[in-house]
């Protein structure tokens, strides 16, 4: 083994053994395992940096293992899995800050740890799988993974919400595995970095190819939340707080969202797809679900609510700019979306789990003056709420500014009218709660106001917010610079031949 | 080599402390130094003065890293937007100052006003559609903040209205510029000039734009914002944040490189209507924050009438563009001086004295442009334009002009009234108002006569068959405007009873929480509403239905269906 194969098995291993001590650690031993959590978690940012590095300089990450004659796993660094290794890793960390700051004192931390750092380790799995059947391997496990953190508070409610989830990922999975098979047996083994099968196929197997790809669709779609596929997605806002952010910005969604993105650019390619036909009908889901997500959150009260109708509405623009795949601006838009919406949610999850932990606020209309109590995680959100709508400078301006410009160019107007409107209606369902929570007079005291003490929560559930925060605007004020992710989205581009 | 390289960063940082300034100090309201920043606050609009006066122009400066390319410069127009935009901002700090001696809720306040101040400069710098669209946000989001800086109920309807409509604002603009940019392949405002060509985006940077000058029917948030804000922050919007929606039509639709007839006769009609109604709405209410703010919806219908002459041919936009911006100055600098008279009014814990009165009366009167103000001047140029334009331009103007004249000084007597009835703020007489309103007054009085570019009108001004043009229909105002008290006037019947619900209330902005909010269904328009969301309640329940096992089990035998067609295909 070389050591860029080295570096991929030890990126994965960089949470994967964390995440197995900790399963074996007594529930006391707190300080031990949050420093397993924390070393791993950095080591596993500075892997993946160097491998960022290697990629860019065009190093090849490439680990093969046969399993049966024409089946192998493949894991394999390119671009496009360096963006999302990266987007997770540094997710991740904020992340396990922030729960080991909620999770103080309560229950089974162990068991929840160590399922997080597989859950992690599984999403990295997803980042750098190199072909369809290690994709699907790793998609499968995410399930498994992240069960147990759905239902991590043990309740009636978390239960059901848990099997909900079950069902509706166990269906994709099943969609996908099948079409996976089908797929591997019409056009072989599927490596991404071939970027598309031959396009003779498509006169010979053109209807079974149009199939396969809406059952793939179906299979990821399940987790990337596409409406009518979305159900599981606002009752596994029970879970707590950090898995919520985990669910929505880094593993769940978020992969289903690659998964699209893997399909569409890697799998297919553009340009077979743009002879299958099968591109409107991807836009046409995308659209509405933008849609229809943005509606469904204007009518919640439950702020986790709201926020998972919004992630439902937000996840589709990565399949609107995937829907434009022969135009390069789109998917410009499409890709960096996945690495903007991740912050931006994620604020808001940290944000909301805030207001939960510290003074039992759940609903928006608890929130009136609430920012008075507690100025900077509402700065926090305020943050992420203007780059959802799309406000510049924010990230979200960024994302939403390439799709347009990707619609015109494909000539569909349609495209920047779905936009005009979404950011109307994030408009309506953000903004009031913008006003409520830093003009609004508080009637009431706080439902369960728990934590008084220098600062106004714990200092681990209040930095991570702040840094997302501050990420959100810094990406955007600083999109066209040498390092951020819209140059590394540009730099994924240009390697295809769109 | 490395020298230009400096030099060219010394520009960038020169250009950028005008906007960077405002934007530091509003940083720094947040920490423990926010008496410092109060006590400071006027230094804000400094380097916006200092840069206006002493930068050449043409000055440009690139910064590549910045919001997908940042590009800042002063051009001749900008450089006469930043100089008023900084006098203005500086007389409103000094007048923010001393009202945030007596005011609890000094961060929020600073925070806003500076951001604004921040968004309102940099916007007048940017050389880039992205950066003009970016502090162009960044001043109407703030400004916010600023109108319901008192809380009340009425200072948050005020904000919801505002809010709603700027939110519209910013679609349209977005829309229109992503238009743009895909039609141009470029991101330099210098680019841009002249390739509007489509109706659709004339008609979305009307309405971007349009809301921020309070174009007619997108005027909804002018008259309860002036009425609600502060003051200092009234002054600020009415003075130089108005301005902002006119410099973003110049940039976007630059007068003389743009030709659009039909799109000039839109922004005519809709400016005349605008420069009628405001004046005829004014009459009806009783507050004078609001009178002003009808006033301002008046007169940017003037500008906007100038701005639709300059639409019609390259050769009208090429005489309109300096008449514009005549007028833009002198609106500016009347509307500001009579905001900072109101907050003298209202300040004082005495009444008025004569003199005060009459000192107030001068800018009032030179709004509806009596002889020897700045606003004969400009009513003066108006008229050349119309003159120079021909017929039917000319004739039009000869009945427009004296009406819009007349029903403007029925207004401004009846704000000078409603001033004398102001209800004062406490005892303490807050320093420096009368200062600030004194240097407002002599701006106002001398800054047009003594303007280079104005030189040919002020002497047009100044024959008497103009100064006759100019003085009837103001003495005919004040005549009308003592009838109309004598007869007319009845105390119960204003505007600001009738009209209790807006129609901004009951659309959008509210939808969500309509939905769920029992009482709106028990009136009339909430009946509407809840008919025009009847879709949602379905939502709901296709919502249940998707979940329910029998549609997993059918599901589950398409798929199975799918199965079998893929596994007969293979």
């Amino acid at each position: 083994m070389n050591w860029g194969q080295w570096l991929l098995v030890s990126i994965l291993l960089s949470s994967f053994i964390p995440g197995i001590i900790i399963f074996g650690l007594p529930e006391e031993k707190h300080r031990l395992r949050t420093v397993l959590n924390i070393c791993g978690s950095i080591a596993k940012i500075a892997l993946v940096l160097i491998m960022d590095i290697g990629v860019y300089f065009g190093h090849i990450f490439e680990i093969r293992l046969s399993i049966i004659p024409g089946v192998e796993l493949l894991l394999n660094g390119d671009p496009l899995s360096a963006l999302f290794a990266t987007l997770s890793s540094v997710l991740w960390l904020l992340t396990t800050v922030y729960a080991v700051g909620y999770l103080e004192g309560s229950p089974n931390r162990s068991h929840f740890f160590g399922y997080f750092s597989l859950c992690v380790t599984v999403t990295i799995g997803i980042a750098l799988a190199g072909n369809l059947v290690t994709f699907l391997l790793f998609y499968e496990m995410l399930t498994l993974t992240t069960y147990p953190l759905v239902i991590h508070r043990g309740t009636e409610k978390s239960q059901r919400a848990g099997g909900n989830y079950l069902i509706y990922a166990f269906s994709g999975g099943a969609a996908f595995l099948f079409a996976v098979v089908s797929l591997q047996t019409i056009v072989g083994p599927v490596d991404f970095s071939a970027a598309g099968f031959p396009s003779s196929f498509i006169e010979s197997h053109g209807a079974a190819l149009i199939l396969i790809f809406i059952l793939l669709i179906i299979g990821v779609g399940v987790k990337a939340a596409l409406v009518p596929l979305h159900g599981w997605l606002p009752q596994a806002m029970v879970a707590p707080a950090p898995v919520s952010a985990l669910l929505h910005a880094v593993a769940v969604v978020k992969a289903g969202a690659f998964g699209i993105i893997r399909i569409v650019l890697d799998v297919y390619g553009p340009q077979n797809l743009l002879l299958l036909g099968v591109l409107p009908l991807l836009g046409g889901v995308a659209s509405i679900t933008i849609l229809y997500g943005s509606i469904r959150a204007l009518q919640q009260d439950d702020l986790k609510r709201r926020l998972a109708f919004s992630t439902i509405s937000q996840v589709s623009y990565i399949a609107l700019g995937m829907s434009l795949a022969d135009q390069p601006l789109a998917v410009i838009g499409g890709l960096v979306h996945l690495v903007h919406q991740g912050l931006m949610k994620i604020t808001l999850f940290f944000c909301a789990g805030n207001l939960a932990e510290t003074l039992g606020i759940h609903r928006i209309s608890e929130m009136n003056g609430v920012a008075r109590r507690m100025p900077f995680t509402m700065a926090a959100f305020s943050v992420g709420a203007l780059g959802m709508i799309g406000i510049p400078p924010t990230v979200g301006f960024v994302s939403k500014w390439y799709l347009g410009l990707g619609g015109l160019a494909a000539g569909n107007w349609w495209v920047v009218a779905v936009l005009a409107v979404s950011s109307l209606l994030n408009a309506c369902y953000f903004l009031p709660i913008l006003t409520r929570a830093w003009f609004g007079k508080q009637q009431e005291p706080w439902p369960e106001e728990q934590y008084i003490g220098r600062f106004e929560t714990r200092l681990m559930l209040l930095v991570p917010p702040l840094i997302t925060a501050f990420i959100v605007i810094a990406a955007g004020v600083v999109a066209n610079a040498q390092v951020s992710p819209l140059a590394w989205v540009r730099f994924i581009v240009r390697g295809y031949t769109l | 080599m490395i020298s230009a390289e400096l030099q060219a960063m010394g520009h960038a940082l020169f250009l950028s402390l005008v906007a960077g300034t405002p934007l530091l100090m509003a940083a720094a309201c947040c920490t423990p130094m926010k008496k410092t920043v109060v006590h400071f606050l006027p230094l804000a609009a400094v380097p916006a003065l200092v840069v206006a006066m002493t930068a050449p122009v043409g000055l440009v400066a690139e910064i590549g890293w910045f919001f997908m390319g940042g590009r800042m410069g002063l051009d001749e127009i900008g450089r006469i937007f930043l100089c008023l935009s900084g006098f203005i901002w500086l007389l409103a700090s000094f007048s923010s100052r001393s009202m945030l001696k007596h005011n609890r809720n000094q961060t929020q306040y600073l925070f806003f006003f500076l951001t604004s101040m921040c968004g309102n400069f940099g916007l007048i710098l940017a050389r880039g559609l992205l950066g003009y669209y970016l502090f162009f946000a960044l001043m109407s989001f703030a400004a916010y903040g600023l109108i319901i800086q008192k809380g009340t109920e009425k200072a948050r309807k005020a904000g919801r209205i505002y809010l709603v409509l700027v939110m519209i604002g910013e679609v349209a603009l977005f829309t229109a510029l992503i238009i743009l940019v895909y039609s141009t392949g470029s991101l330099a405002i210098d680019d841009i000039a002249g390739a509007v060509h489509q109706p659709l985006v004339f008609a979305l940077l009307f309405i971007g734009f349009g809301v921020k000058i309070g174009a007619l029917p997108l005027h909804g948030w002018m008259v309860p914002a002036y009425q609600e804000a502060p003051i200092p922050a009234a002054a600020a919007l009415a003075g130089a944040m108005v301005n902002a929606g006119i410099l973003g039509w110049l940039r976007f639709l630059p007068l003389g490189l743009t030709s659009y007839p039909q799109g000039g006769l839109f922004f005519i009609a809709a400016g005349a209507l605008a420069a009628v109604y405001g004046v005829i709405t004014g009459l009806y209410h009783k507050q004078a924050g609001a009178v002003l703010g009808c006033s301002s919806i008046s007169q940017m219908g003037l500008i906007t009438v100038i701005f639709g002459l300059g639409l019609v041919d390259h050769e009208a936009g090429l005489h309109a563009t300096p008449v514009l911006i005549l007028y833009v100055v002198h609106h500016s600098l009347t509307k500001s001086s009579l905001f900072f008279g109101y907050d003298l009014a209202a300040s004082r814990g005495r009444i008025l004295s004569h003199l005060q009165v009459s000192a107030i009366l001068l800018p009032a009167l030179a709004l509806a442009g009596l002889p020897l103000t700045g606003g004969a001047i400009a009513k003066s140029a108006f008229k050349q334009l119309t003159v120079t334009l021909g017929e039917p331009w000319y004739g039009l103007s000869t009945f427009f002009l004296p009406i819009t004249a007349m029903g403007t000084t029925m207004l401004m007597l009846h704000f000078i009234c409603l001033l004398r009835d102001t209800e004062k703020r406490g005892n303490s007489e807050r320093a420096g108002s009368g200062i600030i309103f004194t240097v407002s007054f002599i701006a106002t009085a001398i800054t047009l006569w003594l303007w280079p570019a104005a030189g040919f009108f002020v002497s047009n001004s100044l024959s008497w068959t103009k100064f006759w043009q100019a003085l009837w229909p103001v003495a005919g105002g004040c005549l009308l405007f003592l009838a109309w008290r004598r007869f007319f006037i009845r105390e119960k019947q204003t505007l600001d009873d009738v009209k209790k619900q807006t129609i901004f209330d009951i659309v959008l902005f509210r939808f969500g929480n309509l939905l769920q909010e029992k009482e709106w269904q028990t009136t009339q328009q909430g009946r509407f509403i809840s008919y025009l969301s009847g879709f949602v309640p379905q939502l709901r329940r296709s919502e249940k239905i998707m979940g329910r096992w029998k549609v997993v089990g059918l599901s589950y035998l398409l798929l199975c269906l799918c199965m079998l067609f893929l596994l007969l295909r293979l």
